[in-house]
């Protein structure tokens, strides 16, 4: 209960810096790849923001045992740059550059139920799942990327 | 009140007047409702953009809050690897959809 709890408190918090920051306006992340055109840098500075606090954050978790509502923090460790890594972030990229929008926002937007908006998200989804199938049926080995890897972002033992 | 008129001026600011791609029917998200209209077109680019955005963070896996974020704030090298790759190609993406065909609004 706790911990579901803190999830949406964090949801929250986090829903409200991507509104203020103007993330979640497909316009205003374009206009930042638009590096051609008028170029917008300010969601470089909000980059920049979150990265301040991010590492202000991090370094005080790990002089931490353990999280509050957890067994352990749940770290990546991998290390090796592979194609996979390379192609899954260029498709990423051309998505984002196409309406504007990456997971985050786009799950925030969702309440404006703006039609393009829940059409992205709907589709997101199906891709996520897809994504998730061919590399599960690519790899053979579930051993090596668990799935619930990513099923845990709040950390569950 | 404060909320409503800091989000309502955003949009106002020099720079912002302007759609840098002529993408009519990709929301943006305003409280007293969307500046642009959505299009049959809009929506046919929102699908097939979600569908990649959501395929290319699986394989991989990171989008820009996990790569461009977290990541890169504990100087992961394939965060920093990756986040080059989604900020390229999304700004190519850009500049052929808004520079090359479109011609903005």
């Amino acid at each position: 209960m706790k911990r579901n709890l803190a999830a949406l408190g964090c949801g929250m918090l986090f829903a409200i810096g991507l509104c203020l920051s103007g993330m979640t306006q497909p316009s205003k992340v374009m206009g930042f790849l638009d590096f051609a055109g008028r170029w917008d840098a300010s969601l470089a500075c909000v980059m920049a923001g979150a990265l301040l606090v991010y590492a202000a954050a991090a370094r005080w978790a790990r002089s931490v045992p353990r999280p509050r509502f957890s067994a352990s923090f749940h770290i990546p460790t991998r290390k090796e740059v592979d194609a996979p890594l390379v192609v899954g972030g260029a498709i990423f990229g051309v998505g984002w550059g196409l309406a504007g929008y990456c997971p985050g926002p786009a799950l925030t937007s969702l309440a404006s139920l703006a039609p393009s908006t829940v059409i992205f998200v709907g589709s997101m989804a199906t891709g996520i799942l897809v994504g998730r199938a061919s590399l599960a049926a690519v790899d053979g080995e579930p051993d090596k990327q668990p799935p619930p890897k990513h099923a845990d972002a709040i950390g569950r033992p | 009140m404060r909320f409503t008129r800091m989000v309502e001026t955003r949009p106002r600011r020099p720079g912002q007047d302007r759609m840098p791609v002529s993408l009519r029917g990709v929301p943006v998200v305003n409280p007293h409702g969307p500046s642009i209209q959505p299009t049959p077109r809009g929506w046919l680019i929102s699908a097939v953009a979600g569908v990649l955005v959501g395929f290319g963070s699986q394989l991989g896996n990171g989008c820009t809050s996990g790569h461009g974020m977290c990541g890169i704030g504990k100087l992961s090298k394939r965060s920093i690897v990756s986040t080059m790759t989604f900020v390229a190609t999304g700004a190519l993406t850009v500049f052929v959809t808004s520079h090359l065909f479109g011609g903005g609004r």
